[in-house]
């Protein structure tokens, strides 16, 4: 029956439709593997910056430098209106010293130079700190005070202080064998006290003191009423959340927008993905519908074969079985080549990826797109099997 | 097997006027312990009858019932059951595959059926002088070479009834006498009738009854 069938193949037709096929398979299985690499990628990357948590604060212009425009603060209504978007899930003021501090750092003995600074102290619940906050807390009556220094400070003295002074790079461990001596004033009183580095934060960019230590020093020291909230840091389940985007540019907020530009990022990478997805789709069915014109060219030009088959009694299921047969092994070479084409695109993908961007993706090919584009490619066997056998069944319909 | 025909008119001879002796808008039943010969000029709708009964066509008004059974209801599974077992269809064109063998055009009926073995196939071709010819293309034989082949792939499976549309319209004499008696082994041998349509010609076979359109 085979021989009876297929005598007439059109080759160029078969080849331009299998090439078609693989050039769509193969666009489709990179599109989804590159769609799982950027999710793991964004994943990690977002654990690794905090992403959850942003701090919002109000744009300062020209006319708050020279005192038109003093509405950088968050009144009590505004939090509590932040605190009531679905897209936050927790909030928390930073509470300001209202005293002033004078820092000097310096090592007994050392060849380091002794610094001398005005500082700001901040507090924050300690839910909000991302460093281990032992030893943090404060009495009355300690003279030591433990802090918490933004990691950007050590690298600005690390890769520019250290530079230009000609001093030696401090690494994390060894900072707490230096004395920050803290000179407090205000009020007409002055206080000494010791302050103990005990941590670095990646995600507060202020000296953070216990929050017991800042409300005592603000009362002895300074004016609690002068106590105003120009910042605020929220917890967010999404920091890539489009809506949340929206609300701090509606709303004139500004934030570390570090990790907001990094939503960006991938929110255009997975647009463009999702075009790939797409031309990969396109494509694909366009490829479909060659195999499916093929497989009407190959039925119209042996109809007459097959027509005299079912006369002889051959079943219409018989004969669609042996059409379909040949259509599994040109299905199985797409499916083959496809798979070998994307290997080698992504073979040579996380390379570049190592060498270029530094970015190490162990996996070659995930579950999920091996079984999409397994599933794909039966689709694409049904589709075409159930287009032979209506065509096949029709023919066996006797002419009415 | 029992055709049963009731008030038949085809669509393209449904503006037609029929004889009184012929059996289109009559009743009429065709059973396979008889055999009937067809007998019209052309244009009367033998060879239409015939596909009605195989079940190639159904453009008819009326009935027709092959065993209990209207000819409109049958599936196409079960055509393919009455056609590898209880009819069998000599077809006017032939309906040979040009581009297989004649031994090919053969076996691609028998591996269906399993009704002959390889000597008998090679015997009935031996008989109508065309062993010789077993390995050449189908499409390279002549007409009546071409007719004869397709007779004996009619015999390649069991039958009630076989269906002969102008079975002997390109052969000659002698080779009609051998396939008469091939078509009267054959339905002896199955138990079965056959409907041959012709021109006319009652090919003196004995027991036939004569049917008109």
């Amino acid at each position: 029956m085979k021989k009876a069938i297929n005598k007439k193949q059109n080759i160029f037709t078969l080849v331009f439709s299998a090439l078609g096929a693989i050039l769509g398979f193969t666009l489709l299985l990179i599109t989804l593997q590159l769609f799982t690499d950027v999710d793991a990628i964004f994943n990690s990357e977002s654990d690794a910056i905090d992403s959850e948590y942003l701090v919002l604060k109000k744009h300062v212009s020209t006319l708050n430098t020279i005192g038109l425009s003093s509405n950088t603060t968050f009144d009590s209504k505004e939090i509590e209106e932040i605190k009531n978007q679905n897209f936050i899930k927790d909030i928390a003021p930073f509470n300001n010293a209202t005293f002033e501090v004078m820092a000097v750092l310096g090592m007994e003995g050392g060849k380091f130079p002794t610094m001398k600074s005005l500082a700001f102290f901040e507090t924050v619940p300690d839910q909000f700190i991302d460093a281990e906050t032992k030893n943090w807390g404060w009495e009355k009556g300690n003279t030591q005070v433990p802090i918490i220094l933004p990691n950007t400070y050590l690298d600005a003295y690390n890769f520019g202080i250290a530079q230009t002074a000609g001093t030696p790079q401090v690494s994390k461990g060894i900072i707490g064998a230096f004395s920050i001596k803290l000179e407090i004033s205000g009020n007409g009183k002055k206080a000494i006290y010791q302050g103990n580095v005990i941590n670095f934060s990646d995600r507060i960019n202020s000296i953070l003191v216990p929050k017991s230590f800042l409300d005592f020093a603000n009362m002895e020291f300074g004016t609690p009423s002068k106590q105003e909230i120009f910042r605020v840091i929220v917890e967010v389940t999404d920091a890539n959340d489009p809506s949340l985007k929206k609300y701090i540019e509606e709303n004139g907020y500004e934030t570390n927008s570090e990790q907001l530009r990094g939503g960006k990022v991938e929110q255009i990478l997975r647009g463009f993905l999702n075009f790939h997805v797409l031309i990969g789709i396109i494509i694909i069915l366009q490829s479909a519908f060659l195999f499916v014109l093929y497989s009407q060219i190959l039925i119209q030009k042996s109809k007459y074969e097959i027509q005299l088959l079912l006369i002889l009694g051959y079943k219409w299921k018989t004969i669609t079985n042996q059409i379909n047969k040949s259509f599994i092994w040109v299905f199985m070479l797409v499916g083959f080549v496809s798979f070998l084409c994307f290997g080698a695109v992504k073979l040579w993908f996380n390379a570049w990826l190592l060498e270029e961007v530094g970015m190490e993706v162990t996996s070659l090919v995930s579950a999920s797109t091996l079984l999409f584009g397994l599933g794909f490619l039966l689709l694409f066997l049904l589709f075409t099997g159930f287009n032979i056998s209506t065509k096949v069944k029709q023919l066996a319909k006797p002419n009415s | 097997m029992k055709v049963t025909l009731q008030n038949i008119v085809p669509y393209p001879l449904k503006d037609e006027s029929f004889s009184n002796e012929s059996i289109w808008a009559k009743e009429f039943i065709l059973e396979s312990n008889h055999s009937y010969l067809i007998s019209s000029d052309s244009g009367k709708g033998k060879s239409t009858l015939l596909s009605y009964i195989y079940g190639l066509r159904s453009d008819y008004s009326g009935s027709i019932s092959i065993d209990q059974e209207k000819q409109k209801n049958i599936s196409i599974d079960s055509w393919s059951k009455l056609r590898t077992h209880k009819l069998s269809y000599l077809i006017q064109d032939l309906r040979l595959f040009n581009h297989l063998s004649v031994w090919d055009n053969l076996i691609l009926k028998n591996n269906l059926t399993n009704h002959k073995t390889t000597s008998e196939i090679e015997n009935m071709l031996e008989q109508f002088g065309l062993l010789y010819k077993k390995n050449q293309l189908a499409g390279k034989l002549s007409l009546g070479q071409q007719q004869r082949v397709a007779l004996i792939r009619c015999f390649l499976q069991p039958f009630e009834f076989l269906l002969l549309d102008e079975p002997f319209s390109n052969i000659d004499d002698t080779n009609i006498q051998i396939a008469k008696k091939l078509i009267n082994e054959e339905c002896k041998a199955n138990n079965g009738g056959f409907i041959l349509a012709t021109l006319g010609h009652d090919y003196e076979f004995e027991n036939a009854t004569t049917v008109y359109l």
